[in-house]
């Protein structure tokens, strides 16, 4: 890590998809304080912004491992952009979640099939997806389908199915991730649709 | 429960755009005694995740179900 903390941005990031996990260790350390002094002074928020962080690395740990990370400036820079953009649509989202009137319109906003009750024909695809998506739960590996049931069935967070089966947050995550490319292969292999619409 | 019009998301992303531009332009060693840090739980779990993913084109190449 001493030596790793001379390397240039470059090296590290190169060093990094390479395989070499410590390099992100040492931008991390290298650009926290620069890249979350951005996030809080925008967001104004303590744990909002730890949000924004940690999702804007996970992005750019993702970019980096994927390939897809073409080496345009600064680093610091490109993860400031990416958390910039998070927060932008932290605020669209909020804006969207506003209260709208009707009274505004010269038309019934209401008035739209979105709002309606779904028909027979859509309840029962509905109703055999649920069943497919049931049978295939049943195939997963036991501490996949746990966190499966937990997560979507019982409704729980993350934070509380790492405590009820005693792993870590990561580990459960990490279990969902499997599971739901266990479930997306499984669906594959038997043909069948698990669209909706 | 204070309400947002659309006029204030129209300011704070203004606002966050001229962060951007400042901090964009300002070097990085000026911030090597800031206090603002995010908590040592979140950058742990930040590396964790680094250590941990694998990109989905990998992984699929490995076949059969992933027990982990």
């Amino acid at each position: 890590m001493e030596k790793q903390t001379m390397l240039s941005d470059e090296q590290l990031v190169k060093g990094f998809v390479a395989g070499d996990s410590g390099s992100i260790d040492v931008l991390i350390e290298r650009h926290k304080a620069k890249i979350f002094s951005y996030i809080l002074m925008c967001v104004k928020q303590q744990e909002l912004a730890e949000d924004v962080f940690q999702e804007a690395f996970i992005r750019v740990i993702r970019t980096l491992k994927n390939g897809r990370y073409s080496d345009t400036g600064k680093f610091s820079s490109w993860v400031m952009r990416i958390a910039h953009n998070l927060i932008i649509d932290h605020y669209r989202k909020q804006k969207n979640q506003s209260v709208i009137s009707n009274d505004n319109y010269d038309y019934d906003l209401f008035n739209s099939p979105r709002f309606s009750d779904q028909s027979i024909e859509e309840e029962m695809v509905k109703e055999q997806v649920l069943q497919s998506v049931g049978q295939l739960v049943n195939l997963l590996p036991d501490n996949q389908r746990e966190v499966v049931i937990m997560r979507h069935y019982r409704d729980l967070s993350f934070k509380e199915i790492a405590e009820e089966t005693n792993v870590s947050i990561n580990t459960a995550l990490g279990r969902m991730r499997y599971a739901l490319m266990n479930l997306r292969r499984l669906a594959e292999e038997r043909n069948i649709s698990l669209t909706l619409a | 429960m204070s309400k947002l019009s659309t006029q204030d998301y129209v300011v704070k992303e203004e606002e966050a755009n001229y962060w951007l531009s400042v901090f964009d332009a300002l070097p990085d060693t000026l911030f090597s005694n800031t206090m603002a840090l995010p908590n040592q739980l979140i950058l742990a779990n930040v590396k964790a995740f680094a250590r941990a993913y694998q990109p989905l084109n990998v992984m699929e190449l490995e076949g059969g179900i992933v027990i982990n």
